[in-house]
């Protein structure tokens, strides 16, 4: 049995249930007897009269905030509407892991020390083309894609991607003659890895270039003239910057 | 918005049978339903996450997302009739996903040039308008608490609607409100009397110099 309570605790939740009440009739009306109640109380306790004032006026002003008009862009519509083309596109096809159709060069006997490395940036279409993108989403960043191919030229994991369609890929590779080689091609289509329904990238023309080591990474420059070749070691020591003609300007 | 209505009505009316035949997912039905709902209802759950988050800019994506989620999620509508309190939880979820995200990632101010220029009339209407001592008072209570006392106060939910949007009991939701308005007072307290003393201090430093 519960033992009853001591005249403070009594009072104490007389105290929390005229404050629920209190709130609750600002929403909805009570059954007449908890309304009754509630009056009485309020009526002998000037601590949870104040309590229930400051619910209602807090209440009022919550309602003045009615009369400040929040406006949605105009541009809301465009946008969304846009955004649910883009999911029923692609909710329309099979769901399969993005990957982007990878220039594999022939295999060139280089020996078993040098192997074969290739480092490939892709760079946002609007960078190397001068072209607008594809415009995916209001928070989409450019594409940008890096992979690297490990001595067996297998690719190593990439990351789905999809949005690296339409963007145009550089990348560095040993070419026939044993030196490196700047490719740049323009990817239209990424399928799945394995997958026969994408063509191959078209043949790239690369530009002879000599560099000691095969580069880390290529990047862009910021006036679209130049690809930057970085070089040296991933722990941030002993590296150097190449700068080439870029494709385009080449 | 107002020229595809009668097409939407015609899809809505063909949704049912779309349903029991094949169950299907209709995605011309559901991207007119999504229409609809917009042109009915984006201004509201516009306000809300602006209310949510006093971020318009975010509050413009996340409707954007709100609207996408409904589409793909047109099936989970049970009953046409509950769209908007159905619409609300959505956007209510949203809101929620931000905020949680929002305390694990650790954003650090942008120290270099700003892509754009000088906020706009619009924007400092707008952050003018989150900046009272209500405002601030709303952002200082649980995120669920503000959305419940949002919901019911300026979004007009009546309790199952309430209830339906932020995903909790009849009865939960009235105790959720009835927290909601004791942190309100409390909060709203607080900024009061943090703002009295700035002033207080401000008329001393005055009077001090002079």
């Amino acid at each position: 049995m519960t033992p009853p309570l001591r005249l403070e605790e009594r009072g104490a939740v007389d105290h929390e249930r005229a404050r629920t009440l209190a709130s609750e009739r600002l929403h909805a009306s009570l059954p007449p007897h908890d309304a009754r109640w509630l009056d009485d109380h309020l009526a002998g306790c000037t601590a949870c009269r104040a309590v229930a004032e400051g619910y209602a006026s807090d209440r009022l002003e919550l309602e003045a905030l009615r009369r400040q008009p929040i406006e949605p862009p105009r541009d809301l519509w465009a946008r969304t509407s846009a955004a649910v083309e883009r999911e029923a596109a692609r909710s329309r096809g099979p769901r399969r892991a993005p990957f982007l159709r990878r220039h594999r060069p022939s295999p060139v006997p280089l020996g078993a020390a040098s192997g074969l490395l290739v480092v490939a940036v892709v760079i946002g279409a609007s960078l190397l083309s001068g072209q607008p993108g594809p415009s995916l989403s209001p928070r989409a960043t450019a594409p940008s894609v890096a992979m690297s191919f490990g001595p067996s030229g297998e690719a190593g994991p990439v990351d789905p991607t999809p949005l690296a369609v339409a963007a145009d890929v550089a990348w560095v590779s040993y070419g026939a003659n044993g030196k490196l080689e700047l490719n740049q091609a323009r990817v239209s289509e990424v399928c799945t890895e394995g997958s026969a329904e994408c063509a191959p990238i078209e043949a790239p023309s690369p530009g002879a270039i000599e560099l000691p080591e095969p580069p880390r990474t290529v990047v862009r420059s910021p006036d679209d003239e130049s690809l930057v070749l970085v070089e040296g070691d991933t722990d941030g020591t002993g590296g150097a910057l190449t700068v080439v003609p870029g494709p385009t300007a080449a | 918005m107002a020229g595809s209505f009668s097409v939407v009505l015609g899809a809505r009316a063909a949704r049912a049978d779309g349903r029991s035949m094949s169950g299907a997912w209709d995605r011309d039905t559901a991207g007119s339903f999504v229409e609809e709902l917009f042109g009915k209802h984006h201004g509201e759950i516009y306000a809300y996450l602006v209310r949510m988050l006093r971020d318009p800019e975010l509050a413009a994506d996340l409707t954007q997302d709100a609207f996408v989620k409904a589409y793909r999620n047109y099936e989970s509508l049970e009953k046409p009739e509950n769209a908007r309190a159905w619409l609300y939880q959505i956007a209510h979820r949203v809101a929620l996903d931000e905020l949680r995200r929002r305390k694990i990632v650790r954003f650090l101010p942008w120290s270099g040039e700003s892509r754009g220029a000088a906020p706009s009339a619009e924007h400092l209407a707008m952050d003018l308008r989150l900046s009272g001592d209500l405002q601030r008072a709303l952002a200082r209570i649980p995120e669920r608490q503000r959305a419940a006392l949002l919901l019911a106060e300026l979004h007009d939910l009546t309790g199952l609607e309430l209830a339906s949007a932020l995903g909790v009991s009849h009865v939960a939701a009235r105790a959720l409100l009835t927290r909601a308005r004791e942190s309100l007072r409390q909060a709203l307290a607080a900024e009061r009397e943090a703002e009295a003393a700035a002033e207080s201090s401000s008329t001393a430093t005055t009077g001090g110099d002079g």
